[in-house]
């Protein structure tokens, strides 16, 4: 009895150590795997490598605006040398701030838009959108039948509380409750026009769509990492880095004017525009959200958004909001400017008006 | 003896099934991957975000403002702005 116990557990030390020897083999395998993996990572710094330097260092990088001086400098230097390695050209990924005292405010004037959407093909080439499968355009024009708009002047000011016999009680009385004043429904509206359509269509009014750049944006409220959020001119960004692809954003977008990299973009090289922003036009990858910054490469260097460089007609507008000089508030001031009925108090910095 | 043949055989019986559900899982995610990878799908999906703008644009409706609603909306997004400043 005793021996065949001593057997047993002699047996049962042979079969632990043939387990312990799995595990351990395991373990060695794993480690060893992971070991060359990591390795040839960051060995792979070679310039002709596409992945040159897409190390664990990036792969763990925090928030671009919690980071410091020195990692922020060393994040950019990794994407600069990977960016110039990967399209063949020299590329630079600025950090330049926000311009101090600047709201920015762009204005569209749908009455001299003709649908040419040279808007959208320069913001393409400035922004670095990906061309074919998947194609991204942060613009699109929406053209809607003339039929749609009906206005009456006289009756803008009606409509508020009036005082009666009975006493000022704050009740709306006429006016616009019961005769609306009349406004641009977008209703019937087509987007997907040939591009060799002859424009513009005498029926029709074009309206560029683009993200609004809601100064109360619910994106960014969306955003579960705050990988999204407001610059301090006002204009919504992403750390592409940051984002975890989870669409939040683009569900809460009442504009939808989110774009998701469904698939790796395609950017031939030699369409690529290697001055680029960290926060703006700088090539994204596969699983992330990308959308208009008003060129904030360009705008944080006091420049105009390629989208109104483009503009054949001049129907597009971009200013200081704080300055009452500029553009954008005179237009405010003076201009016939509309707004979204539905709007849900997001407050869009991008205004639609007739001059 | 016995005893020990059915502990190895349970063994590889469960290595076996452990490594057939492992390759089984490892079969259904490539597929899942292999499919959302397709160009079709790619495009698909990315209209699909475009088709969505453009439905919720044929919903809006543009109201013109009078200058008192340009003010309050103006007031609005200035003090909004100072706010995140400070």
């Amino acid at each position: 009895m005793s021996d065949e116990k001593a057997e047993t557990n002699n047996k049962k030390d042979n079969v632990d150590t043939g387990r312990r020897n799995f595990l351990k083999n395991v373990g060695i395998a794993g480690a060893s795997t992971l070991a060359t993996s990591n390795a040839s990572a960051s060995i792979s710094t070679d310039d002709t490598n596409p992945d040159a330097e897409t190390t664990l260092e990036e792969w763990t990088q925090g928030h671009f605006v919690l980071m410091s001086e020195d990692d922020k400098k060393a994040a950019i230097g990794r994407l600069e040398k990977r960016y110039t390695a990967q399209y063949k050209k020299k590329t630079t990924v600025s950090n330049a701030p926000a311009p101090e005292g600047v709201l920015f405010g762009y204005a569209l004037d749908i009455s001299k838009c003709i649908g040419c959407r040279r808007c959208v093909h320069a913001c393409v080439q400035e922004n670095n959108q990906s061309r074919t499968n998947p194609v991204i355009q942060w613009i699109q024009v929406m053209k809607i039948p003339k039929g749609n708009f009906s206005f009456s002047a006289d009756k803008m000011e009606e409509g508020y509380p009036e005082s009666s016999e009975f006493g000022d009680h704050g009740v709306q009385v006429g006016g616009n409750a019961y005769t609306p004043v009349g406004g641009l429904s977008a209703e019937h509206a087509q987007s997907y026009y040939p591009d060799d359509e002859m424009v513009p269509d005498k029926d029709y009014f074009y309206v560029p769509v683009q993200c609004q750049q809601c100064e109360k944006p619910p994106c960014v409220k969306a955003c579960p990492v705050r990988a999204t959020f407001r610059d301090p001119n006002g204009v919504v960004v992403i750390d592409y880095n940051w984002c975890i692809g989870c669409r939040m954003c683009q569900l809460a977008c009442p504009y939808q004017a989110r774009r998701f990299n469904w698939g790796e973009p395609n950017l031939p090289p030699e369409e690529m525009n290697p001055k680029t922003h960290y926060f703006g036009n700088r090539p994204r990858m596969r699983g992330v959200m990308e959308k208009c910054t008003f060129c904030l490469q360009r705008t944080r260097e006091g420049r105009n958004p390629a989208c109104l460089e483009a503009c054949p007609v001049g129907a597009r507008k971009f200013g200081n909001l704080l300055d009452p000089e500029s553009d954008v508030r005179k237009i405010l001031a003076k201009k016939k400017v509309f707004r979204f009925k539905e709007e849900m108090s997001t407050y869009p910095k991008f205004f639609y008006y007739i001059g | 003896m016995t005893k020990t043949d059915k502990t190895k055989r349970s063994f590889f019986k469960k290595a076996a099934a452990a490594v057939g559900l492992v390759a089984a899982a490892n079969y259904l995610v490539k597929f899942i991957v292999a499919r959302s990878n397709s160009i079709h799908a790619i495009n698909d999906n990315s209209a699909n975000d475009v088709n969505k703008q453009k439905n919720a644009w044929l919903q809006k409706q543009f109201a013109p403002m009078t200058d008192n609603d340009k003010k309050q909306m103006l007031d609005e997004i200035l003090d909004s702005h100072n706010k995140n400043r400070a």
